[in-house]
């Protein structure tokens, strides 16, 4: 008791500098959570009273043929996007990495997608990949395209590739960025230690670069995984989860479900799957860091 | 010191994040909302004379940002003689439930609402409407037709409409069609015609926007229509009610006469992969002869140079024997009070929404749509004394098109029922469902609703 009123008394700033943050965290985070939870446990259509229901919801969700679609189309799109970007990134922070003009120009024009809003990018990709005006499809008659000319947001089994395009487009900056911290952050003596002994640039990638790396490469594979998952504005500005069903995905049905369907409860049901998922991956991330 | 300095800054801190944090109570800027506009009192004098201002908080959905200075300006006159501040927030179309459930769940003072007309039945039914008819007196034959059927239940008005009449129809590019030697399609054999010989010039039939998919129900609509010849709304009852399924025969038939339309090939390459302003393009840029949509699209075909080459017919008869039916709303938008607003504002609320709806203003509203040019005006008034000078396309709606129609029928569905409706219309288009199966996939989602307790009153 002694010993932790000391370190209290010892650490009191640093707790009231902290403090405010955790008050925003719990007022913004914890409680829409807890509540969220509760939410789940009825029945309610947003505006009439509640009903308790216990976890009917989650049988219900469960036996949801919708859900587990939706579920199939998320980590397939996880899949994809996960690999493209870490090892886009990847490579792209690399090729960044290195002493030559137009560095900071190129560093620019990578992360730039980023920061677009997601509905102008959502109308910008629609518009490309529109079947009749669109450039996608303008580029491919030029090339001399002899097929039928794709239907990128309105055939089923192009429309989850064309938005992982593009969700890979707009995020593999970042990653990059995130790569081009972590790469700028390993000291260059180990690499003059390995060029003494001799190593090439393959060598030094996979036995300095990649190791050295492999806590910012599980970050950035977390956080790919996380926006599989968390999957929503693109989807939602470009097909809405069409054309019939083959884009929709956990945050595009919950938000269905809630809005369209008035199904709060039940809605609210999705987004606490989706957030307990979220938590398992970021508990196997940290784990691997730990290890690390 | 040291620790004395670390604590002020911290407060220092929590205030400011705590001020920032702090905003108008009237402001409201979400990424679907638009700004809120607080009207002032124009009498001063009245309000200092007369005690506190009382403030009437109106939730509205609105075409833009300039309808919040249309509403003030519109207001301005109730204002004046009834020492009230009418406080303004828009919202889309799309997000108006959401803000409404932010707002009552949220317990923000809320009065008067502009809605949906697809809202009226929830929102009455739920009890969130007031019955203005207790507060004020409705001159009900002031309106065209049935344009306060969707507002009046149990011989209550829960609203009153303040919207152009809107129908829907074919639209045409007359200068393609005189220049091929065609005249507008009356009957699907007639369609077919049109669209072999557009095809071999290289012209597409009909564009539309089918990725936008809430918009497939109105062509269901109308190819049920056809079939109940002016039955409908009876005919959707008794299924709502249960009386009869959604695998009827004239469901599956009318699903079909869509699914003709797209074994026909008359839509543009990649129908479910254009949006409706994709859509709306390909007709206005003259790549396609038709478009099938409604009046509330020919301000915009106008405007983008079709004004002398557009026409409008009828949606053509999917079968002989067949009735014309169009599917539209006589109402649109209309203004209603919150049911849960102050008793003693209710009276004054049903004078608003009285006073709002006027022909004063909605001669203005309609002026203001269009810009203030009386030619560009291109809606027809659901108030019989509010009349402008015709364009032939108006004329036209007025004496084919509204006569024919009935209310969209889904603002009657259950939201799931027109959710399902949507994909499932999608998918037939798209060939990748038979007429069969979607209205059995529909049948399946009503099931779900009866066993979760919906019962339609």
């Amino acid at each position: 008791m002694k010993l932790n009123s000391r370190v209290f008394k010892d650490n009191r700033d640093a707790y009231l500098f902290v403090f405010p943050a955790l008050l925003v965290f719990a007022f913004f985070t914890i409680y829409p959570t807890v509540s969220g939870f509760v939410t789940s446990l009825y029945k309610w259509d947003g505006f009439t009273e509640k009903t308790f229901v216990g976890l009917n919801n989650y049988i219900k969700l469960f036996q949801d043929s919708t859900f587990w679609t939706a579920i199939s189309h998320n980590t397939y799109y996880a899949v994809f996007t996960v690999i493209a970007k870490v090892t886009i990134g990847f490579l792209t922070a690399v090729l960044l990495n290195g002493k030559f003009r137009g560095t900071q120009i190129y560093r620019t024009i990578f992360f730039t997608p980023m920061v677009m809003s997601f509905v102008a990018v959502g109308v910008l990709w629609s518009w490309i990949f529109n079947p009749t005006f669109g450039l996608a499809n303008t580029i491919l008659q030029h090339i001399g395209w002899s097929g039928a000319m794709p239907i990128w947001l309105g055939d089923p089994k192009l429309v989850l590739p064309a938005l992982m395009f593009v969700d890979i487009w707009r995020w593999s900056g970042y990653h990059t960025v995130l790569y081009l911290a972590g790469l700028q952050s390993i000291s260059v003596d180990i690499y003059e230690a390995a060029a003494v002994d001799g190593c090439n640039g393959l060598r030094k990638m996979l036995y300095i670069t990649i190791p050295q790396m492999k806590a910012v490469i599980i970050m950035n594979f977390a956080i790919c995984l996380m926006g599989a998952f968390n999957l929503f504005d693109l989807v939602y500005v470009t097909t809405k989860g069409g054309p019939y069903g083959s884009s929709e995905v956990l945050l595009t049905y919950m938000y269905k479900l809630a809005f369209a369907g008035r199904q709060f409860g039940y809605a609210t049901t999705i987004g606490y799957v989706n957030l307990l998922f979220i938590i398992v991956v970021t508990t196997i991330q940290l784990r691997a860091m730990r290890k690390d | 010191m040291k620790r004395l300095f670390s604590s002020t800054l911290i407060l220092a801190i929590l205030v400011a994040t705590t001020a920032c944090g702090s905003g108008g109570a009237n402001t409201d800027q979400s990424v679907s909302s638009i700004v809120s506009a607080s009207t002032s009192v124009a009498n001063p004098s009245s309000a200092d004379s007369q005690g506190a201002v009382k403030e009437l908080t109106m939730l509205g959905v609105a075409e833009g940002m300039e309808w919040a200075t249309f509403i003030s300006q519109a207001a301005a006159p109730f204002e004046q003689k009834n020492n009230v501040k009418i406080i303004f927030t828009a919202t889309t179309s799309a997000d108006f439930l959401q803000q409404f459930m932010a707002m009552t769940n949220s317990g923000a003072p809320l009065d008067v609402m502009r809605i949906n007309g697809q809202d009226a039945r929830f929102l009455t039914q739920s009890k969130f409407l007031m019955n203005l008819k207790d507060y004020t007196s409705i001159d009900t034959d002031i309106f065209l037709g049935s344009a306060l059927a969707p507002y009046t239940f149990d011989d209550g008005i829960y609203a009153i409409p303040f919207d152009d009449a809107t129908g829907s129809g074919l639209y045409y590019n007359n200068a393609i069609f005189e220049a091929n030697g065609l005249t507008p399609p009356k009957t699907y054999d007639e369609l077919l015609a049109v669209s072999k010989t557009l095809k071999s010039k290289g012209i597409i039939p009909i564009a539309f926007g089918g990725q936008s998919k809430y918009m497939w129900p109105m062509w269901f609509f109308q190819t049920l229509g056809q079939q109940c010849a002016g039955k409908t709304f009876d005919f959707t009852m008794q299924t709502l009610r249960g009386e009869v399924k959604w695998t009827d025969a004239k469901y599956v038939e009318a699903m079909r006469g869509l699914e003709a339309l797209a074994k026909a090939d008359l839509f543009q390459p990649g129908v479910n992969g254009t949006d409706t302003t994709g859509g709306e393009s390909i007709f206005i840029s003259e790549k396609a002869a038709m478009f099938y949509g409604g009046t509330w699209n020919t301000t915009n075909f106008v405007a983008s140079g079709l004004d002398g080459k557009l026409g409008i017919t009828l949606y053509p008869l999917i079968k002989e024997g067949n009735a014309y039916y169009q599917t539209g709303a006589l109402g649109g938008t209309a203004i209603a009070g919150y049911s849960k607003a102050a008793e003693e504002n209710k009276k004054m609320i049903a004078e608003f929404a009285a006073f709002l709806s006027n022909s004063d203003n909605t001669r203005a509203k309609m002026l203001f749509q269009a810009n203030g040019d009386e030619a560009s005006i291109s809606g027809l008034s659901i108030r019989k004394d509010v009349k402008f000078p015709e364009t032939p396309i108006m004329t036209k709606i007025k004496t084919d098109i509204l006569p024919v129609t009935e209310t969209f029928l889904d603002w009657y569905w259950p939201p799931e029922i027109t959710v399902a409706f949507q994909d499932e219309i999608q998918a037939v288009i798209g060939l990748k469902r038979t007429p069969e199966q979607a209205m059995d996939n529909i049948q399946k989602v009503f099931d779900g609703l009866v066993t979760g307790g919906y019962t339609f009153k």
